[in-house]
């Protein structure tokens, strides 16, 4: 995509103006993201400035083999985890591995709820859980992937999983 | 239990967040804009050009070739000269005092390292463009709009109680049917059974406050230090199945990139016209120039027997010079008009230094020898005649025999006000920008010393000696500049200076015509 080079091009010579279009473009997005991994919205804040700084610092790594919004969305999810294993908030959860065969079987529909009220409900999460949530439902990753990244066991990574679906469906129940 | 139903939950909360967008105020964007101005002072180093290699390929080229040509030049017309007085054996050579011409002084210019693409940097993982499914059921029904407009961190009382009226809304057969699947795995936390009484389950309660005692925690800590290798924490995520970011999505807006819509949203540059003031140190090659003869009494001087004395085999050899280290160290100052021109002035103290390879003679009259550039020297000044050749008249035959040649030092001290203009041949956009300096330099003249026949130092200075006070050399050269930051930048800078008409006065026995070649460095502070 021509543009989306200038746009890159116009970054790695530290052009302003570049930058803020660059910053224009994705914050919103990002700035979601970075609300789903946090909880609260000056964490969020926090977190995207610094994933920015990154974005901008690195930008001359970005090799145009994924779509710009993708690389993007790495640095920010990067940051926010390192963000949180700053917050020791990984060291809160506890391994539940008994939990994996917990999981309700039924999807718990979604439909007509505000994204307002569906941020509130991943935040209500327990720091572990909010993380594995995010990046195994939201994200797609898988969760060998997910225990390299966070720094845990696969069966840590996926009773967090089953814990934090188990905590949504039930929190609907209540709520709705 | 079915796969399908088992991935709608996944769907469904991708699908939820997908979209999702919400913009972060202004703030955060003034927050990161002062940490890359931040940034930017901290990079003092002079050449982390690399970056800008890819651009400067050209520049870099013509800078090097102008350089080496200038050198070549230089060194072949050194060469030359002495060339034409090798073989002649002087019996005082041995002793005479040459500078150092290997000590020019030699181009510094680092070629840039350019950009090492770090093999580790793995690419990101091939992205597979996964096709949405049309969903069957229900799309969601998010309204960004509104979400963005009741983003607010104390919501989540608030959503408890939409919540509650959505919820009415929602189709029975999205309700979870098998709540005792639910209430056997919840023995550590059991949670409520759906009901339409108001919640009065403590269990949740407790949860709400554990949750919000966190988030007092979290909020408590202070802005969190990062590490300092984000390139790792980028590639963190290298290799990883990507496809089902919802950045990948069909559903991925790509708005195309719109250039700057006006100057209004760029940052305000300030006036381009500024003052600057400068310090800098030069190393040259100066060549004296010097000529005996020239004027109508110089030839006649020429032709005498007092220059006789050192020539032996031509009679109007006006001898040849070399160059040798010099240097000047400068002060400027200088206002920047607009983007492409600067005028600039200073004082600079040029130490200029060079051989003059003249022939020497023993003078049987003054029992003493003599050079032809001290002869010449003394004779144009009127109040010094150590050595009165008068009465020696066309007679040589007193001194040639004895006359041999001999590499005499030359140096002069000038103090110099230039007066130049500047064009900038690469418009200072962002920090580097490439010069042409033009202009014309007065020198004041401060003092002459030279290597006597008797191999010592002679100082020729004051109002009375053959030199003008004041002359006039032009100027160019070129000059790159680094901008640090906002105040401060370096400067590189080739120059050539070429004495217009000789230093010397008019009635004196020789000429002289230095020009000059160096290479400096300096530092500027802009106000």
């Amino acid at each position: 995509m021509k543009d989306e080079r200038t746009l890159v091009e116009g970054c790695r010579n530290k052009d302003r103006i570049a930058q803020r279009t660059l910053y224009e473009r994705f914050a919103g997005r990002m700035f979601a993201v970075c609300q789903r991994y946090t909880r609260s919205r000056f964490e969020a804040e926090d977190v995207l400035q610094e994933a920015f700084i990154k974005v901008f610092s690195q930008i001359h790594t970005f090799r145009y083999d994924c779509p710009l919004e993708a690389w993007i969305k790495r640095v920010v999810i990067n940051t926010a985890i390192s963000y949180l294993r700053k917050e020791k908030a990984y060291l809160e959860q506890a391994d539940i591995d008994n939990h994996t065969d917990a999981v309700a079987e039924n999807e718990t529909a979604l439909s007509g709820i505000q994204y307002q009220q569906l941020l509130s409900l991943v935040r209500e999460l327990p720091p572990g859980c909010q993380s594995v949530f995010n990046l195994y439902a939201i994200e797609g990753y898988q969760h060998n992937e997910i225990a390299e990244m966070l720094g845990i066991s696969e069966g840590t990574s996926k009773s967090q999983y089953a814990r934090a679906k188990q905590l949504l469906q039930a929190k609907m129940l209540e709520s709705f | 239990m079915d796969t399908s139903e088992q991935n709608n939950f996944e769907e469904n909360w991708r699908r939820a967040f997908d979209d999702a967008s919400e913009m972060p105020p202004d703030s955060v964007w003034a927050r990161i804009e002062e940490r890359l101005d931040e940034e930017e002072k901290e990079r003092v180093v002079v050449l982390p050009l690399w970056r800008r290699w890819q651009n400067m390929h050209w520049m870099a080229a013509a800078g090097v070739a102008l350089l080496a040509i200038s050198l070549g030049g230089w060194w072949l017309r050194q060469n030359t000269s002495s060339d034409t007085l090798r073989g002649n054996i002087a019996q005082n050579e041995a002793k005479v005092i040459v500078p150092n011409k290997e000590a020019i002084s030699k181009e510094q210019n680092k070629k840039p390292t350019p950009e090492i693409a770090s093999a580790e940097q793995t690419a990101q993982s091939t992205i597979e463009q996964k096709e949405d499914k049309q969903a069957d059921e229900n799309p969601l029904q998010l309204s960004k709009k509104t979400s963005i407009a009741s983003t607010d961190n104390s919501s989540n009382q608030k959503n408890k109680a939409g919540a509650t009226d959505i919820a009415k809304k929602l189709p029975k057969e999205w309700a979870i049917k098998e709540e005792s699947t639910i209430a056997k795995t919840q023995s550590s936390s059991p949670l409520p059974v759906l009901s339409a009484t108001p919640p009065s389950n403590s269990n949740f309660k407790e949860n709400s406050l554990q949750t919000n005692d966190l988030i007092t925690n979290q909020l408590t800590i202070s802005t969190p230090i990062f590490e300092a290798t984000p390139a790792v924490e980028i590639n963190a995520l290298d290799g990883k199945n990507l496809r089902n970011l919802p950045g990948l999505s069909k559903k991925q807006i790509w708005v195309a990139y719109q250039a700057p819509e006006s100057s209004a949203e760029a940052p305000k540059k300030a006036s381009t016209k500024e003052y600057w003031a400068s310090v800098g140190i030069m190393p040259a090659s100066y060549n004296a120039g010097v000529a005996i003869g020239g004027s109508s009494a110089g030839r006649a001087f020429a032709m005498s027997g007092q220059n006789a004395l050192a020539n032996t085999t031509n009679s109007t050899n006006a001898g040849s010079n070399r160059a040798a280290l010099s240097y000047a160290v400068q002060w400027q100052g200088g206002l920047q008009l607009n983007q492409r021109w600067s005028i600039e002035t200073g004082v600079n103290y040029l130490q200029g230094n060079s051989v003059f390879e003249g022939t020497n003679g023993f003078n049987v009259y003054t029992n003493s020898y003599v050079n032809n550039l001290e002869a010449a020297v003394n004779l144009s000044n009127n109040l010094t005649k150590q050595y009165d050749f008068a009465s020696a008249g066309n007679d040589k035959s007193q001194i040639q025999s004895f006359a041999t040649n001999q590499n005499i030092s030359n140096a002069y001290q000038y103090l110099q006000v230039p007066v130049q203009a500047g064009f900038a041949l690469v418009k200072p956009k962002r920090k580097l920008s490439l010069w042409l300096i033009g202009g014309f330099i007065n020198n004041i003249f401060l003092r002459n010393s030279f290597e006597s026949g008797q191999e010592r130092i002679v100082s020729v200075s004051g109002a009375d000696n053959p030199y003008k006070t004041l002359s006039l050399s032009a100027s160019t050269g070129m000059r790159v500049q680094y901008k640090m930051s906002k105040r401060w930048t370096t400067l590189i800078s080739g120059n050539y200076q070429q004495a217009l008409g000789s230093n010397t006065r008019s009635d004196a026995l020789f000429e002289a015509k230095p020009h000059l070649f160096g290479v400096g460095a300096g530092l500027r502070y802009g106000f």
